[in-house]
């Protein structure tokens, strides 16, 4: 295996943007070619190695490349785009951006993530074992519905910000924190799993998917519609001990309810008066 | 001691809105804007008369202001008007949409002893400033010589995103002297458009200001600008197009950010437009044909004065002529002065809106509610609002930063976007956001013609991009990402939060403004500009983006330059010391 | 600078000069005799065995006002996808493809060898905003007419039939807001739309409250249009646009004012194609095309351009606000809708044309079949109505495609076939020759906006807009080589605008600045004119009359018009 150690000369003071610390750019270069890659530092062009100390290892005969960074990478936007396979492991923090429109291999990351962590991936794995950022694997602003993760995973042990899984068609993005406003907007299929708590309006304008809450869920929309308790949830081959309220909707995104929005009954008191209605309804869980 | 838990809201006040034209620094500006207006109740559980002080703590930080009596009834609301005061308490965290949250914020009120501290004390103590602040230069006396007094006209005023352009102004001896038919808030603006002015250009020299040479103020400038890698240019939302269109320029050939004061007003809005459109009018449309009048988390009378009068409720228009004939809805979190004059005002709980309008899009749909009340209203209030809605002739929302800077931000807007859509498949409905800026549509408008992006532009790479959230002002200096701040008629040290005013303070700050602001006054460079609609013309965008123009009056003070000559020697000069060939 | 353009292929069809090979020399930005010119100092161009033209003229492309920026805005995924980077001191940057900013706008027509263009629908409360991003478009002159088919005032004076007073206040019109010609769109519907009515009102239904049927408004304003001796002719887009049947509607539509004149062109009708369809539904959508092409090949007081779609994203934007709602029940997307008091209504709702869909595919067939039948190339244009068929810079491929039978074959072989099947396209036979392209893109537009001294043509004393292709038209024969030609069009060897070399080898080398052509009248109006006009000023708008008026230094380079006067 190949290993690329990649080390930051300072700390940085403007954003660097260095779409090119991706195997899918370093895989084709050797030592040399990699180090006269171009960067920004601000509006600076720079090559890697006036920022970087990069150092290359070899480890076994396996052709795949691994990208080491170590230090801290939170001003470095756009790690790991478009990668299609080997290995990115950042062990410090990470900027935004971090495997944009990625399409397979894994990225580890040992702090934590900036916002757009995953956006419009396709394949592939990332984990943080810090916190994340807004938008996790979410779909960009105006873009046409559709263009929303279409696959791989996220699994994030802190916590996440706001909007995780925007417009998501497929996949699984676990956070086993809690997560900020609107999860799972607007998706249309793929699997959230919230541990922790969730600052409401989960699974808005969403037509599809599943968004299941562990914690405390912050209140359901008026436009989603009680279906049913269910005792236990399966996401991805895990199964989760509830008991948990099924609700369908967003009724005013669909009118069939594709989205399905499991919450905890016993971490959600308020939500309470939904189990009279269930008692007049005579729908069963979906 | 005792203490209670609020809702905190900040905001525009019409004080607030008078007094800022008299300077930062005024006393007047003190005793209007360090306060926080609470309801009897709320006070008396207290135990403290309106004029003792409190503490106002939050997650984010806590202030010391002067406790008043609100005039409406609005029990577990505390509202302190927009300034240094309310940024030391705001939270700063702006959810990858530029915009900090202003508006519902958990809050903890306490009586204290401490005194309350001036702008230049909070300057000092929380942000530990050591930069010297000058002193004000002061106001010219006023001259009237009967014998040359002219009245000019059709007149615009620079203040709001109203743009009321029929103003007259009487002046006399170059100097104004009365305004009519102005409100309040536009009448404080032009006649004391002359106090607090800064009269010449300054620069930083052991950290004190000192009087410096323009051309040497603009040379100073553009050094700092071209030696920066990554500058931010803001502010832009009360200066001409003109000048915006050569602040652009000048972003683009510096590589820096670029971002108008949208970002922190309306800013989600424009997100919201640009994911699911938008249905609109010009105001005379709304004078002549609306029979239902919402306005929706604003407070007109206090931000846009004349609006009721001009446009709205109490126009006279061509197929709806009166009050009468028009129904007045307000909903907001309390009750503002514009919703006491309401036919119907529906309280929302502060951070529903989505959900209240959620629910008003599922009863157009025709889609059973199941629960008995949301957002704090009861179902059958929220049908009621319904059944107004489809059954106007002609029904406009007017939305103003309750909507925006509040939980969920551009999503809220898309949700009411979305209501508007689909009203029109029962009657003709339309929505306007009430910009607040004189200039800040103009600024969106510029920025998307020459860019293709409305707000928040990054030109590092050398083609603009647009990305909210990371390229925004506030995000940027929140983060610490930029090394170099131009200001051009705005106020972000008195405005923003406070890790982005502490950022602002560590790195070389240059503004442009014809008043000495708070932001002015911590700069490294200070150049003077004239006032558009006084002192030069200039075009300036409506709420409704009708572009209306601007004349001059009267004469800049002497040596004083518009905004727009004064960018296009920066430019110059930023182009001499990159080497560009003139264009 | 001078400059001598040597041994070109000259196609010149204002001059009938047919690819003869010829010298064109420049002087002060105008073409002057050869002889004029210092051969020590001036720039030569050899041009041998290629291709030299008069500046591309677009008679109808959205590409500034209030609109276009509001669809910029919301477009912004479009934006994310396409940009162009500042050089310094050469060119500005920019972003959009369907949605261009202003200054790529200009380097992009630039590219292709246009050198003016019209921006055709800009209600006249909100022409500043029109005039300052054309001011930031540059290299190309450019002009915008204006809307007037829902503006109370106008319709006022038309109801009560006081045709001298419609007169007055249009020119006064005109030259307040420094507009350059008289719009409709979609006549009347902007009336209706302020109570959310209108959608596919015919020619002949009423326009509550005024007594007032569209038939009177084209009617009323050709002629006023007419009398006023405006330089360009009423420009129409026509009722139920959009609408399957309306084909009916585009016919009578002309026909309502073939009595005012036989011979000269008084009546445009843009872009036909959205406007010459067939049947009853979308189901049974049928071309229109030989009906279309019948009447204007049999009457000259029409002229037509192409409103060419081609496939891709696209942005529907137009001031016909009821359509763009109904649109937005078909792509259910986005949709943005702007009312103009008391004048006009818009609409923006993006799009895609897909080759698979029937509608889509037939409408690309109309589109060609219209300018194919139409005998008289002097009376149907390319244009795209730029952004809502397809981006103008398409034009090269459409160019081709109308050379090209070869070509449109190898687009039809991806189409929907029962699309084929209604269309009348595989069965046209006929091809474009590069002098007839010079008619359509050059000599017809600038004939037909009144600008044919100056513009549209290389005799003596023409501006110096001149297009240097780099194709040889006796060695490559455009039915067969047409990539080499889509090629060549695409980007020019060299554009000329006004004596200053802007484009060479198809990129921007300089920036110049175009002028902004308006009308003015002779005389200056009546006052009385004011007095009647700020009376309804009063009622219907938000600003005063005063504020309304563009004064001629908000323009870049005003270049006025002179109209006879009242």
């Amino acid at each position: 295996m190949r290993i690329i150690i990649v080390r930051p000369r300072k700390t940085f003071r403007v954003p660097i943007e260095a779409e090119c610390l991706s195997p899918k750019v370093l895989s084709e270069l050797d030592l040399e070619e990699t180090k006269k890659l171009r960067v920004y530092e601000g509006n600076k062009i720079r090559r890697l190695e006036d920022l970087f100390i990069i150092k290359e290892e070899r480890e076994g005969s396996e052709e795949s490349l691994r990208i080491v960074l170590e230090g801290d990478f939170s001003k470095v936007w756009r790690i790991g785009e478009d990668m299609e396979s080997g290995e990115v492991v950042v062990k410090g923090n990470c900027g935004p951006f971090l495997g944009l429109r990625m399409r397979g291999g894994r990225i580890v990351v040992h702090g934590n993530a900036g916002s757009w962590l995953g956006a419009e991936m396709s394949g592939g794995s990332i984990e943080v074992h810090g916190d994340a950022g807004d938008y996790v694997g979410a779909i960009f602003r105006g873009e046409r519905p559709g263009r929303g993760m279409k696959g791989g995973e996220i699994r994030i042990h802190g916590n996440a910000g706001v909007e995780l899984g925007g417009g998501m068609n497929k996949g699984l993005i676990v956070v086993d924190g809690s997560c900020g406003v609107m999860p799972g907007r607007g998706m249309r299929g793929g699997s959230i799993l919230i541990r922790g708590d969730c600052e409401g309006r989960a699974g808005a304008r969403a037509s599809g998917g599943k968004v299941v809450i562990c914690g405390k869920a912050g209140g359901v929309l008026p436009t989603f519609y009680i279906s049913g308790i269910v005792p236990t949830v399966k996401v991805r081959g895990e199964r989760l001990k509830g008991p948990f309220y099924l609700f369908v909707g967003d009724v005013l995104s669909n009118i069939s309810c594709g989205c399905r929005l499991y919450i905890s009954v016993n971490k959600n008191p308020e939500l309470e008066s939904y189990k009279e209605l269930l008692e007049v309804k005579d729908v069963g869980p979906y | 001691m005792t203490s209670i838990e609020v809702t905190l809201v900040t905001g525009r006040s019409l004080a607030q809105g008078i007094a800022l034209e008299k300077g930062k620094l005024s006393e007047d500006y003190l005793k209007n804007v360090a306060v926080v207006e609470l309801d009897e109740n709320d006070l008396r559980r207290l135990g403290i008369s309106e004029g003792d002080t409190v503490k106002v703590k939050t997650k984010f930080g806590e202030v010391v202001v002067k406790a008043i009596k609100s005039r409406e009834p609005h029990p577990g609301i505390a509202f302190i008007p927009m300034g240094p005061w309310a940024s030391l308490v705001v939270d700063p965290s702006t959810e990858g949409s530029g915009m900090p949250t202003l508006k519902g914020i958990h809050a903890e009120i306490s009586p204290t002893k401490e005194p309350v501290m001036n702008p230049v004390e909070i300057l000092r103590r929380v942000y530990n400033l050591t930069k010297k602040i000058p002193p004000m230069d002061p106001a010219e006396v006023v001259v009237v010589k009967e014998e040359t007094k002219r009245i000019e006209k059709h007149v615009t005023c620079a203040f709001c995103g109203s743009l009321c352009d029929d103003l007259e102004v009487v002046i006399s001896g170059g100097r104004i002297i009365d305004v009519r038919k102005a409100c309040a808030l536009g009448r404080s603006k032009i006649l004391h458009a002359h106090e607090n002015r800064i009269l010449s250009a300054y620069i930083r020299k052991n950290g004190e200001l000192v009087k410096a040479d323009l051309k040497e103020a603009i040379r100073h400038a553009a050094k700092i600008l071209v030696n920066a890698d990554y500058p931010l240019l803001y502010g832009w939302s009360s200066t001409s197009v003109e000048a915006i269109k050569l602040g652009l320029e000048l972003a683009e050939i510096l590589g820096g950010a670029f971002d108008n004061t949208s970002v922190i007003c309306h800013g989600p809005s424009i997100q919201a437009l640009q994911e699911v459109g938008l249905v609109t009018c010009t105001l005379g449309q709304v004078k002549n044909y609306a029979d239902l009048i919402i306005y929706w988390g604003c407070n007109p009378l206090h931000a846009h004065p004349r609006h009721l009068a001009r446009y709205t409720v109490l126009s006279r228009g061509v197929y709806v002529k009166s009050r009468k004939e028009r129904k007045f809805v307000v909903v907001d979190v309390r009750q503002t002065s514009t919703a006491r004059a309401a036919d119907l005002f529906i309280k929302v709980r502060p951070n529903e809106d989505y959900e209240l309008l959620s629910a008003l899009r599922m009863i157009i749909k025709g889609f059973d509610i199941e629960a008995s009340e949301v957002a704090g209203v009861p179902i059958e209030k929220i049908y009621e609002l319904a059944d107004m809605m489809m059954s106007a002739k002609f029904g406009v929302i007017f939305y103003g930063l309750g909507l925006t800077m509040t939980k969920g931000k551009s999503r809220n807007i898309e949700e009411v976007i979305k209501l508007v859509q689909e009203l029109n498949e029962w009657t003709k409905f339309v929505l306007i956001p009430m910009r607040g800026h004189y200039n800040v549509t103009g600024a969106n408008q510029v920025c998307a013609w020459t860019t293709g992006y409305p707000y928040s532009i990054d030109f590092r790479r050398g083609y603009p991009r647009h990305i909210p959230g990371l390229t925004s002002a506030p995000d940027l200096l929140a983060n610490g990402d930029v090394d170099a701040v131009l200001i051009v008629a705005s106020d972000p040290v008195a405005h923003f939060p406070n890790e982005a005013v502490r950022h602002m303070l560590k790195i070389p700050l240059i503004t442009i403004d014809p008043k000495w602001s708070l932001t002015a006054t911590v700069s490294d460079v200070v150049i003077p500009s004239a006032i558009v609609g006084l002192e030069c013309e200039g075009t300036a965008y409506r709420m409704d983006a009708v572009p209306i123009r601007l004349r001059k009056l009267i004469e800049p003070p002497p040596g004083v330059l518009s905004d727009e000559e004064i960018l296009r020697m920066l430019l110059d000069e930023v182009k001499k010391l990159k080497g560009i060939g003139g264009s | 600078m001078e400059i001598l353009i040597k041994n070109g292929y000259v196609y010149d069809p204002m001059n009938n000069i047919k690819g003869d090979v010829m010298d064109i020399a420049i002087k002060d930005g105008k073409i002057v005799e050869p002889s004029e010119i210092d051969l020590q100092r001036a720039k030569v161009i050899d041009a041998k065995g290629k291709v030299v033209m008069p500046g591309g003229i677009d008679i109808h492309a959205h590409v500034a006002g209030p609109k276009v920026n509001s669809g910029r805005i919301m477009m912004l995924n479009d934006h994310y996808r396409s940009f162009m980077k500042l050089v310094p001191g050469r060119r500005r940057s920019g972003t959009g493809k369907y949605t261009p900013s202003t200054y790529i706008t200009g380097y992009r027509y630039a590219r292709m060898g246009w050198t003016t263009v019209i921006e055709p629908a800009s209600p006249p409360l909100k022409t500043r905003h029109t005039h300052e991003e054309l001011n930031d478009i540059p290299i190309v002159d450019k002009a915008c007419l204006i809307l007037m088919d829902s503006n109370r005032i106008i319709l006022n004076y038309l109801d009560n039939k006081d045709y001298e007073g419609c007169k007055e206040f249009i020119l006064w019109l005109l030259e307040a807001v420094k507009g350059y010609g008289v719009k409709l769109v979609d006549p009347g519907t902007a009336v209706l739309w302020s109570w959310g009515r209108g959608y596919g009102l015919d020619v002949d239904d009423p326009v509550e409250p005024y007594s007032l049927t569209p038939r009177d408004i084209v009617e009323g304003l050709c002629r006023v249009n007419l009398e006023l001796g405006l330089p360009h002719p009423l420009h129409v887009h026509c009722n139920k646009l959009g609408i399957p049947g309306n084909c009916e509607t585009t016919l009578k539509t002309m026909d309502a004012v073939s009595r005012l004149s036989s011979d000269k062109v008084i009546l445009h009708i843009t872009h036909v194609q959205f406007n010459a369809y067939l049947g009853g539904n979308w189901y049974d959508l049928g071309t229109g095309s030989e009906k279309i092409a019948k009447y204007v090949n049999t009457h000259k007081h029409v002229s037509l351009d192409m409103g060419q779609i081609d496939f891709g994203t696209a942005t529907t934007m137009t001031a016909d606000a009821p359509f763009e709602y109904a649109l937005f029940h078909m792509a259910r997307w986005k949709w943005l809708g702007t009312d103009v008091e008391a004048e006009a209504a818009a609409g923006i709702v993006p799009y895609k044309y897909r080759r698979r869909n029937f509608v889509n595919a037939l409408q690309w067939c109309i589109g060609l079949e219209i300018a194919l039948l139409v005998e008289d190339p002097w009376r149907v244009m390319i244009t795209t109505d730029h952004p809502n068929g397809a981006p103008f810079t398409r034009y090269p491929k459409i160019m081709t495609l109308l050379m090209s039978k070869r070509f449109r074959e190898e687009v039809m072989k991806k189409l929907n076939r029962r699309a084929l099947r209604k269309a009348i396209l595989p069965s046209i036979d006929r091809e474009y020759d590069l002098y007839e392209i010079a008619v359509m893109t050059r000599a017809a537009p600038a004939k037909l906006l009144g600008l044919e001294r100056t513009k549209g043509h290389l005799g003596i004393g023409a501006d110096a807009d001149v297009a240097i292709y780099d194709i040889n038209p006796k060695e490559l024969d455009p039915s067969r080589d047409y990539e080499k030609y889509l090629k060549a069009f695409k980007r020019a060897e060299y554009t000329i605008k006004s004596g200053e070399i802007v484009v060479m080898k198809g990129e921007v080398v300089n920036e110049v600045y175009g002028k902004t052509f308006y009308v003015k009248a002779k005389t200056k109006l009546e006052e009385e004119i004011y007095g009647e006009v700020e009376k309804f000023f009063r009622e219907w708008y938000t600003v005063e009359l005063q504020n309304y008026i563009i004064a001629e230094h908000e323009l870049r380079n005003p270049q006025p018009i002179y109209v006879g006067g009242a």
